[in-house]
Parts: C-alpha cells; structure tokens; sequence
C-alpha cells in the first residue's frame, strides 16, 4: 500500500486514547463525503447487536474496553461474549464496577450480541454496528 | 491552511507522507538573571529536585567535553511492568546516598544503595486492586518526596503512606480518595516547611471531583483540604481578589457549570454538575519559600463534552496559588475557560526569579513558567497570576493568541467543540504541547528545556452518562501527527516502512523565557514523553519513546549522548553524587499502554544480571520473568 494512502486509525472514542494503529490488520481507509464529513459505514442500526452497540456506549464500556473493544484502560473481551452476563452483573475486582440494577437481562443478551458481532480480524467487515449516535433512534453516525 | 491539508484532519484515519528538514537554529544565550534560582546539590529531595520546580542541578563534573563518555555503572529491574513515570529520590540516610525507586502499582518502594545499585529493601504497601481498572491512563505514580526521615507517597488506590527512610517500616499511611468512585492518585507530594505533605486527585476522566489536601507530615492527619470545583467555602478562595475580571466573583466554581437544557435522559444531572467537574491536581506541585505559596494547576473539566456542562466551568485548567499552613488560595488563573480540548493546566508551575528585561508589577521578582497543554508558554507574576506573556511554543490553531488584558484565549472561528460536528485539525491534541513530563530550568543558560509534542486531532463530543467508576467523557477523538510542516525541525523521514511528511511528532525545545522564543529545538521521531534534567556542566537529559537516552549542549543543542536501553522511557531523569564523589545520572525505562503504543509495548522481561526465574527475590524487589520497568544509572569512566 502506498503510504500516502496508508491511514492509521486514532480511535478512541469515548477517551480511550487508542493506540498507534500500527499493525496493518487495524489500518483501514478514509472516505470523504459532500460537505467534508467523514463516511463511516454505521453497520446495523436495529436488532440486538445495534441494542448493544448502544449499551456499550451508554453504559461506558466504550471507555474502558475501546469504541470497537479494541482495548484501553481494559482488555478487548470480545471473546468472552458468553461471560459477559456474570461480570457486568458481579462486577471485577481489578477495577470493573457492578452494573447490578443498571441493566435488564435483555440489556445482557444484547451486550452479548454486540460483542458477537465485532469484525475481528477484518476491519472491513459490514455485520458490526459501528455508530456513535447512541441516544438517535435509529442512530444516524 | 489548505484544503487538502483539512482532509487530512477528519476524523480517525490520517496520511504520512514526506517531510520537511528544518535544522534548529542556535542563537545566543539570554541575558544573565538577577538571581540564582532554585538548584539541587549531591542530593534528589523532592520530586523535582527543587520545589520550586526547577529540575536544575548544580553538579558539573559531567560537562560538554566529558557527557559523551557516559556509561551505563549499573541497571536494576524493578520487577513492574507499565509506565514508569516519574523519577527516583537520592537522598542521605545515616551518612551515605540512598536511593528510592517507587514502582507503578502495586507502589512498591525500593531503597537502593545510590553509589553501588545494591538493594537494600523493598517496601510492599496493600494496595487496592481494584485501583488499576479505574485509572485512566495507566497505573503510574510520579514519585515521592523526603523529608525528616521519612519517605512520603501516593497509592493508586488513594491512600498516601510515609516510611521510614531507614529501616523501610510504615510509618503512618491515610487513606485520602474513594477508589469506588474512580479516585486515584498518581501524583507526587510535596512536603512543604517540613511539616505539609500535599496531594492532589487524579480521575477526571471519572468524573470526580478535583482536590488538593494537606497531611501532617509526621502524623498523616489531614490538615486542610480544598476542593476545585464548588461553592468558594469548598474551594477555599475570595475569588473577588483574582487579578482578572473574569475570574472574580462569587462561588464561581459552582455557578459557572450550567448543564443543557434539554439532556438526554440518564445523560446529565440536573443540578451541580461540578460535582462531576473533574479539574483534578495528577502532576506536579511547587513550592517558593519567600512568597510561602503553593503553586499548583488543575486538569481538564468533566465530562469531556462541553455541551454538558455550559459555562467557563471553573476552576478546572486553572493556576491555583495557595497558603499551604491554611489552604486559603491566593489567586486563581483560569487558562482555558470551557475548556473542550482536554488541555487542562496540570503540568508543572516553575517558579523563577524574573529574567532580565521582565518587569513584575508585583515587585515581588518571581515569575512562574508553565507551558501548558494548550501550546501557550504563559509566564505569571508569581504574586498575583497576571499574565505578562504568553506567546505560541508548538503550533497552535485552536487559538491566535493569549489576550493579555483579559488573560483568556481567542479561540480561533470554528474550533469550539459541539456535539453533532467533527472539529478538525485541532492543533495541539489532547496530549498537549507538552504533557505532564517536566521541561527544566537551567540557572546557567536561562533557558528551558522543553519535551514538545506536535499532533493534532479532530473531535466529536457526544452525549455521556455519569456512571460512578466509570469513564465520563463524551468524546470521539482521532490523533494524527501535525501536517503542518512550517518551521518544522528536523523530523524523520520514514515511519513504520512508510514516507512521512509533517513536523517531528517530537520536539526538544530551548526556550528563552526572556523573550519569550525559541532558541534551538531538535525534532524527535515520536513525542517526548518523559522530562528534561539540566546541570550546571550545561548539560541536558532527556529520553525517548523510541528507547534513546540522550544529552545534549544546553548552549547550542549539540547531541553529546545517544545511547540505545531496552525499552522507552516516559520518566524523568536526576542527578546526584555518590558517596566516592562520583556525579550520577539516574533514569527509568518502562511504559505502559498509551505511549506503549508508539514504542512496541511493553518492556523485556528482566534478564542478565538476576539470579533465578522466579517472580521475585528474596528482598521482594525484583521479578525476572515479566515485562519489567527498569533503573538505569550512568557515570563517567
């Protein structure tokens, strides 16, 4: 890839600083639309994995474990969709406070069906929500 | 700026490209001060070597002709990964020099004999686990201070604890911060008159609320305690007395937070949203004994979004001068009001008598320094806070200039953050000008020594919920390196097997605070993220995150020293004298998952100089299996 066309990805959302997207499999690239703004692929907008994405921006996961859980403050869990259920419940001792009484257990299933979704390895990927607008319905960035 | 450079700056992907070669440029020395200021001798005592804050040592047997046969006498691992920040102490304890390393948690502290690197004994305080999931930025701790005996520091879990300089034993320890609200404390204290240590909150990004508190040395009881955000019994202040206009009035850290009209449901309380305001004290203090004023600044306001919270949101990015016996402020100088850039006023305040030609209206003679994240290099009456100047140190288009009669920016048309809209090429980033790393001060040359940082970002506020213990920020950001390449130093010309075009992502800067220019400065391939040490040899040192320990000629900026470690360094490096009257230079490797990201994460495992391959020794100290911080001192032939 020609370096003037090789874009590194800053995330960070919701402060998690990101790290230097070095490695390839995280460089992805830029479009711009009319107007100058940027054209991000929202990914689904409905269903139980967009109901998580929202989750785990209102809820503040994206600040410790990443926008896309790709890791920050707290590891990416990604994997662990299938735990999720238990430690937002009961929180963890290195830092992760309980969600008891904050969340349904619909809320949980979809939690688990966002982390589901996440494109790892492929940065490209369509089936993951990716936008920021948690509070729109349906969200529109 | 053109058009193609703005696309550049939306929002999360970015371009290297070649790049522009502008040598730094040596000039004269400044003019002689009228007074000496503030040195170290043999010894380390405090976090800054000086508390006025100077990081100057008056040694000079390494010089200009010698500092390039500096070799590596001795390295410990420290048996901790993540950032080691900060910098040891050296101080005498029954005769000979004593070093004390504090490690990023779990905090252990490690007395070293300075002159041999020899362990003596490792101090392992209990230490909150839950602590490390709530600190935003990495585990760190930025040191301890000495005095009477006792070695004094900040747990991540919000306690701070003395201990005897002698024998390792506990002497008191208090517990200060609520680590289940998201309080921690990563900054080094004070001591002040031998009789105040003073701490101050990190967690901002939490949404805490800041503080400032004083402890009797000897007993760990609290003293005073002032808030930054709240009603003025809170913080401590009669604001009417600030030397502007729009930092007077009355319980202005509470009535300048007005939340939006119309928040989301669950995204922002309706009343006294300072409680969440952040403005919390994670770096550094100083301290000058002939005005007996504490000097110290706050960091950013909470949340992130400014849309949240409307208003100048005092006292977060502000200079608070304090009386440390009472805790009653002196004057506060809020520098970015409203601050939506995350460029806070936490990095060092460096008291200095005034540079020739500078008047001090106060005719008190002092001056403070502070480069603040913000890329302005205010210079502050020390008695009042009226600024005298203020000029640009990095490239800065968020705002033209510092307006001295009003002391506020002029945010430049269309760089104030809103929510539903990216604001681009936001120049400096949320990692500041400079970040917390300390610049130094040498009597000798009378310049400063600054670690810059030239990147930009865009940024998107977006609408946050205040849970307890977790991240309250509200904001997409993208970080890129500054395009911008007009009088850029040198900078490289490749980055990660690709061309790069833009100023160097690092700069080491020879600030003349006199005129308020630069002197010299030298690009480095990544941003400068540990501090600046300066010596009366003219001799400065600093490290890199691309694994580089170097000095330079405090006159012309000439490279003296070059010498590749193991891993990055984010600390800041000190000098003493050993007891064979040999001068040292001490420095920490060691960084964590921000930084870690520029420079290939985390550090080796220890290896080479250790015994077995368990996790410790039998002192505790040192672990030879995991990624581990390390020491390293160095020392002529």
């Amino acid at each position: 890839m020609n370096s003037k066309n090789k874009f590194f990805l800053f995330t960070a959302a919701a402060f998690a600083v990101g790290m230097w997207m070095s490695d390839a499999a995280r460089v992805s690239v830029a479009a711009v639309g009319p107007g100058g703004a940027p054209v991000v692929d929202l990914g689904p907008t409905t269903g139980p994995a967009a109901e998580g994405r929202k989750l785990w921006l209102r809820l503040n996961c994206a600040g410790c474990h990443g926008a896309h859980d790709e890791g920050g403050m707290a590891p990416s869990i990604r994997d662990e969709a299938d735990e999720v259920a238990e430690a937002v419940l009961s929180g963890e001792g290195e830092g992760m406070p309980s969600y008891k009484g904050r969340v349904t257990k619909a809320d949980l299933n979809n939690l688990k069906a966002y982390l589901r979704s996440l494109c790892n390895p492929d940065p490209l990927c369509t089936g993951e929500p990716r936008f920021t607008h948690w509070w729109e319905s349906p969200p529109t960035q | 700026m053109g058009n193609t450079l703005r696309k550049k700056s939306r929002l999360i992907h970015r371009v290297f490209q070649s790049f522009l070669i502008v040598p730094g440029i040596l000039a004269g020395l400044a003019d002689a001060v009228a007074d000496p200021a503030a040195s170290t001798g043999n010894e380390w005592p405090t976090a800054m070597g000086t508390v006025q804050g100077t990081r100057y040592s008056s040694l000079n047997q390494i010089n200009t002709d010698n500092a390039n046969t500096l070799t590596e006498q001795f390295s410990v691992a420290t048996g901790v990964p993540k950032g080691h920040q900060g910098q040891p102490l050296v101080v005498n304890v029954n005769g000979a020099p004593r070093m004390f390393v504090v490690t990023p948690y779990p905090n252990r502290l490690i007395a070293l004999d300075a002159t041999t690197g020899a362990i003596l004994w490792t101090f392992k305080p209990s230490v909150k686990e839950f602590s490390q999931g709530v600190a935003c930025c990495d585990v760190v701790n930025r040191g301890a201070a000495y005095a009477n005996g006792k070695v004094v520091y900040t747990l991540l879990d919000g306690s701070v604890v003395a201990v005897n300089a002698i024998t390792g034993a506990q002497i008191w320890k208090t517990t200060v911060g609520a680590v289940t609200k998201g309080e921690t404390l990563t900054g080094a204290p004070i001591i002040v008159k031998n009789k105040y240590v003073i701490v101050g909150n990190a967690g901002a990004e939490l949404g805490i609320r800041g503080w400032v508190i004083a402890l009797n040395l000897n007993t760990g009881k609290q003293v005073w305690k002032a808030y930054n955000t709240g009603p003025d019994a809170d913080v401590k202040i009669n604001a009417n007395t600030n030397f502007y206009a729009r930092d007077r009035g009355v319980n202005l850290g509470s009535t300048t937070w007005t939340p939006p009209a119309n928040p989301p449901l669950g995204t922002t309380s309706k009343v006294d949203i300072w409680k969440q305001g952040g403005s919390t004290v994670w770096g550094w203090f100083t301290y000058d004994p002939e005005l007996d004023l504490v000097y110290y600044g706050t960091a950013n306001p909470g949340v992130w979004n400014p849309d949240q919270r409307l208003g100048d949101n005092k006292w977060s990015a502000s200079i608070f001068a304090r009386n440390p016996d009472t805790g009653v402020a002196k004057w506060a100088y809020q520098l970015t009001p409203h601050d939506g850039w995350d460029y806070d006023a936490m990095n060092e305040v460096t008291v200095i008598p005034a540079p020739a030609g500078v008047a001090v209206p106060s005719n008190k003679g002092k001056v403070l320094m502070h480069f603040n994240k913000n890329g302005f290099a205010y210079m502050l009456d020390a008695w009042t806070g009226q600024v005298l100047s203020a000029p640009p140190f990095v490239h800065t288009t968020w705002a033209s200039e510092v307006n001295l009669a009003t002391g506020a920016p002029s945010v430049n048309p269309g760089m104030n953050p809103h929510e539903n809209h990216i604001t681009g090429n936001i120049c400096p980033s949320p990692l500041g000008g400079k970040e917390f790393s300390p610049a130094a001060y040498s009597d000798a040359t009378g310049l400063f020594y600054i670690p810059g940082i030239n990147f930009c970002t865009s940024l998107e506020p977006l609408k946050a919920a205040y849970i307890p213990s977790t991240p309250y920020i509200g904001a997409e950001l993208a970080f890129s390196p500054d395009f911008d390449t007009v009088a850029s130093p040198s900078a490289p010309t490749t980055l990660y097997g690709g061309a790069y075009s833009g100023r160097a992502m690092g700069e080491f800067i020879a600030w003349n605070p006199a005129t308020g220019t630069k002197e010299w400065s030298f690009g480095e391939t990544f941003p400068l993220w540990g501090g600046v040490l300066a010596t009366a040899g003219n001799v400065v040192f600093y490290g890199t995150l691309d694994k580089r320990f170097k000095a330079r000629n405090a006159v012309t900026g000439a490279l003296l020293l070059d010498t590749p470690l193991e891993c990055g360094i984010v600390g800041n490096p000190i000098t003493y004298l050993g007891s064979d009257g040999k001068q040292r230079v001490a420095v920490y490797t060691g960084v964590g998952w921000l930084p870690g990201a520029f420079s290939g994460g985390a550090c080796p495992a220890a290896s080479g100089d250790d015994d077995d391959d368990d996790d410790e020794h039998e002192d505790g100290a040192v672990a030879v299996s995991n990624p581990t911080g390390r020491l390293h001192v160095f020392t002529l032939p």
